[in-house]
């Protein structure tokens, strides 16, 4: 446990590391928010000037990463200069709907990865075991921005599934099993598309580790004992090769944070993707250094998980 | 103008006038300690590998050291090939302490004194063939031509009963037996003189062992080796060693030579040892 | 030995198992294999590496894969022939009737299951009771397996094991639903020399408890001298001589088995130390099934070899009541 303490500690470390970086980067940036302000010759470059300066935009770096410290003490993190808010309100709204794409998709794609990992290494070298292998790699090599644009052309001729956005304009007049219902018509596309992305990656690991695992002298003890096949795959070599995966499913969050921003932008979820695009676009500083930091402790979340699943699944480590 | 290494080399051969009989290799107080434990806490487990061994193997004799799993055997093997460093006590090789060594010095000794070890599966390169598996020494102390090399490195392998045609051959096409062979003649290829055998026939059939055996007094025999053999097989070490020392929990609880304790075993667990050993009498 | 009042319990003839490897010449890892095991009986099989007995062990239970390997002959186990059964029924056979224990016992345990649970589990796959009354009778066979602290093997990972307790647990698993025969490859050979003789002792007191059948596979006759009945010795995938335990020691008859025997480092008489000699040995090495010439296996390193020995191979001689070899020196 002391372990994981550690861990948090470093945790806070890293991201303030991240926020300086970011801060940094932002500075290196030529320009800023009010820069377009700037080009327009209807505003005077003295209003732009004391609009810099109330904002403090003007003050160095280090009183400005200062102020903004303080602005995260207090639950502010910052001030967003489009939206004309705090940041944190903006982030939390917009960082629900990301949790919500990200895990479901995260959870799907697991759920449908390891029953196939595990039925191809235990058939493997025979046709069900190629069929998917060759399938999947073909996944792999298609590009996630032609997935979902295919996805969005397959929604638009079927009209099965909404094209964009989380609810329907009716959302607030519609009962509770109904917004259910409609939630999951726009989280489908999305989802699929992210589940599209990362499963290949996850079926060829688990299928590796099953097989590696399978090779081993005590699951063929097992089958000497007469254990049945269905519990040799599922309660034998799978917790024995569960430790790659694990540490995969920690790395899988962070890939799939990064080909979520991308999702979203293109099917209008309204995550924290396209705010981020607009907020880059717009050099909205301190919105952008927010959402860095919500993607940082998502992933070190995800790492974090992983690292505890790890410790409780593996009896080896635990005795360390 | 001799080169540093060269000259090094030269001075620590000056004192090789040891004779036949003396001690080659001398111990004395080592002790090996582990510290395992918790890190916050202040409960630290010390494990003590080794205890204040003490041991001296004379010139071209077999030294055989025995015991079970966890008494240390592997530990002493490692501090005497200085693989690693003990916690206190002294190493002394033709009365030279091992223990403060400059670099030069420290790569003379390499070349004195090798290693053999039980699995030579994991021992051998896959990759390289056999022949430059054997000649990977001489390529590491940089000694000779390629040429050279190669023909010193079939004389090795030939001196361990192995056909210099199979010198192309990858190691993965050896038996068990004749990959041990090689991990021989690879520690044999240097020209050391103190040989340790770390459980270096255990896992080989009893014909390929007795093959073994032969092999190795007569090497000892032909180049002059001394010989530290590790192992928990006493029936075995009964037949090469000239003294034995039984080893439990770090300790070494005795020490004699061979046909000495094996008529008369005086402590108590060197006699359930050697009871344990398998016969050949049917009780069936 | 009255083999006669026992009951044949396994009854093999004519085994032979064909490896297939992928661009290679087919090879015959058993060639011909004919022996019976009475039930009860400690039978030893006696082999160096490569000769074919742990393919053996593994043919008895049908454990090979079928794609790389081919495996004829007969293997009747009471009235049952295995040759003719579905992998289903094989399951319900395997560690319930036959049982297996093999060399290493580190590899052999689950390392992420407690090894109450790993016992448990051949329990439950073989008996229709729930899953608390397997625990407990898990828990029963470490007590009578002579464990000093049972319940803490019971509880632990097999990695807080030392070798010994490892291999206990291993055999636990090997007889939890009491099979007629367990076939037990190398199981000493990872082992400390006092553990060793601990296990050899256990493995005689579980045949006269549990009337287990063994069939003992080792490469050290001394071994097998202190706890197996009669003798097989196998040699290039065949069986070359059998006989009982102390008819081999008295006089062995193929010369393979006399040089093997002279091989077991020994002391003299009374226990008196030998000193150092050159040791008898079997000069060569053990054939390479791949490339066997025609004739006797051994003949290159036959220290008797003659003529005929090139020729052909040698038939199987009964040279007495529960002694047989294949040798030309003695007929065949």
């Amino acid at each position: 446990m002391r372990y994981f303490f550690r861990r948090l500690v470093h945790t806070v470390f890293l991201l303030i590391g991240v926020s300086v970086l970011s801060f940094l980067f932002g500075a290196l940036a030529p320009g800023d928010y009010f820069e377009q302000m700037r080009l327009n010759p209807q505003i005077s470059q003295a209003t732009v000037a004391a609009m810099r300066s109330k904002y403090g935009l003007d003050q160095r770096l280090p009183i400005r990463y200062f102020h903004w410290l303080r602005s995260v003490l207090h639950g502010e993190f910052g001030f967003s200069f489009s939206y004309d808010t705090p940041v944190a309100p903006l982030l939390v709204a917009r960082a629900k709907n990301t949790l919500l794409l990200t895990a479901t998709a995260a959870l799907l794609s697991w759920l449908v990865a390891i029953p196939l990992g595990v039925w191809s290494s235990s058939r493997k070298g025979k046709w069900p075991d190629r069929v998917l292998t060759v399938g999947t790699t073909s996944l792999l090599a298609i590009p996630d921005l032609l997935l979902a644009l295919v996805l969005l052309w397959c929604a638009l001729r079927t009209g099965w599934f909404p094209t964009g956005g989380l609810h329907d304009a009716r959302f607030s007049q519609l009962n509770a099993w109904k917004e259910v219902e409609d939630t999951v018509a726009h989280l489908f596309l999305p989802v699929m598309c992210l589940v599209l992305g990362s499963l290949p990656t996850l079926f060829r690991h688990i299928r590796t580790a099953l097989v590696e695992a399978l090779d081993s002298p005590f699951i063929r003890s097992a089958r000497g004992h007469g254990i049945p096949e269905g519990r040799v795959l599922f309660r034998y070599a799978l917790p024995a090769a569960a430790n790659p995966l694990i540490s995969l499913f920690g790395f899988s969050v962070g890939t799939l944070l990064s080909a979520s921003l991308l999702v979203e932008v293109i099917m209008s979820w309204p995550g924290i993707g396209p705010l981020l695009v607009e907020a880059i676009l717009a050099r909205d500083i301190y919105l952008v250094i927010g959402a860095v930091m919500f993607s940082t402790l998502f992933l070190v979340g995800g790492n974090l998980l992983a690292d505890l699943l790890l410790y409780l699944a593996d009896p080896r480590i635990r005795m360390e | 103008m001799k080169s540093r290494r060269e000259s090094a080399v030269s001075n620590m051969a000056a004192d090789d006038k040891l004779q036949t009989g003396e001690p080659l290799v001398r111990v004395r107080g080592l002790c090996k300690r582990y510290a395992q434990g918790r890190w916050l806490t202040r409960k630290k487990f010390l494990v003590e590998a080794l205890s204040h061994v003490g041991l001296s193997i004379r010139a071209r004799s077999t030294l055989a050291v025995v015991g079970e799993s966890g008494a240390g055997k592997s530990t002493l093997a490692r501090c005497l090939a200085r693989l690693e460093e003990p916690s206190s006590g002294e190493i002394w090789y033709e009365g030279k302490s091992l223990l403060d060594l400059s670099s030069q010095e420290r790569f003379w000794v390499r070349r004195q004194i090798q290693l053999v070890f039980q699995d030579p599966t994991t021992a051998l390169d896959p990759r390289l063939s056999a022949v430059e598996i054997v000649a990977e020494p001489l390529v590491i102390h940089g000694e000779g031509s390629k040429r050279d090399r190669r023909q010193r490195a079939l004389t090795a392998m030939e001196q361990t009963g192995l056909s210099p045609q199979w010198g192309d051959k990858s190691p993965l096409e050896f038996s068990g037996g004749q990959r041990q062979r090689l991990a021989l003649a690879r520690a044999l290829v240097l020209g050391p003189k103190f040989l340790i055998l770390d459980e270096a026939l255990a896992g080989l059939d009893l014909s390929m062992q007795a093959q073994m055996v032969n092999l190795l007094l007569g090497i000892q025999a032909s180049q002059a080796l001394t010989y530290l053999c590790i192992s928990h097989d006493l029936a075995l070490v009964s037949n090469i060693a000239d003294e034995v020392a039984v080893m439990r929990q770090g300790r070494i609880i005795e020490w004699s030579r061979t046909s000495e304790l094996f008529n008369n075993p005086r402590h108590p667990y060197t006699q359930q040892l050697i009871a344990s050993v398998p016969r050949l009498e049917s009780t069936a | 030995m009255e083999q006669s009042s026992r009951d044949p319990l396994l009854q093999v003839r004519g085994l032979t198992v064909r490896y297939r490897p992928e661009g290679g010449t087919e090879v015959a890892a058993v060639n011909q294999a004919d022996f019976t095991i009475a039930s009860g009986e400690a039978v030893g099989l006696l082999g160096e590496s490569g000769c074919g007995k742990t393919t053996l062990a593994l043919s008895l239970l049908r454990l090979l894969p079928t794609t790389i390997c081919d495996v004829r002959g007969s293997i009747l186990l009471g009235e049952t022939e295995l040759m003719g059964l579905g992998e289903s029924q094989l399951r319900q056979l395997r560690g319930a009737t036959i049982s297996i224990i093999f060399q290493e016992p580190e590899i052999a345990l689950n390392p992420v299951m407690r090894v109450g649970d790993q016992i448990a589990e051949v329990i439950r796959a073989h008996r229709p009771w729930r899953k608390r009354r397997c625990l407990d009778e898990a828990g029963a066979l470490l007590d009578q397996l002579h464990f000093i602290d049972a319940n803490r093997i019971f509880n632990a990972y097999p990695h807080q094991l030392s070798g010994g307790q490892r291999q206990r647990a291993v055999i636990a698993q090997a007889i939890a639903c009491k099979p007629a025969l367990v076939i037990a490859d190398e199981p000493t050979t990872a082992l400390d020399p006092t553990v060793q003789s601990e296990v050899l002792t256990l493995f005689i007191d579980l045949k006269e408890r549990f009337q287990i059948a063994f069939l003992f596979i080792s490469h050290n006759p001394a071994i097998l001298a202190k706890v197996v009945d009669r003798i097989l010795v196998m040699y290039a995938g065949r069986i070359v001589e059998e006989a009982d335990t102390t008819q081999i020691l008295r006089r062995p008859l193929h010369p393979y088995t006399t040089g093997l025997m002279r091989c077991v480092l020994e002391w003299g008489d009374e226990g008196a130390f030998r000193p150092r000699r050159v040791l008898p040995t079997i000069p060569g090495s053990p054939p390479d099934p791949a490339n066997l010439m025609q004739g006797c296996p051994f003949e290159p390193r036959c220290p008797e070899r003659m003529e005929v020995c090139t020729a052909r191979e040698p038939q199987e001689v009964q040279v007495e009541i529960s002694q047989r070899v294949r040798c030309f020196k003695y007929g065949g």
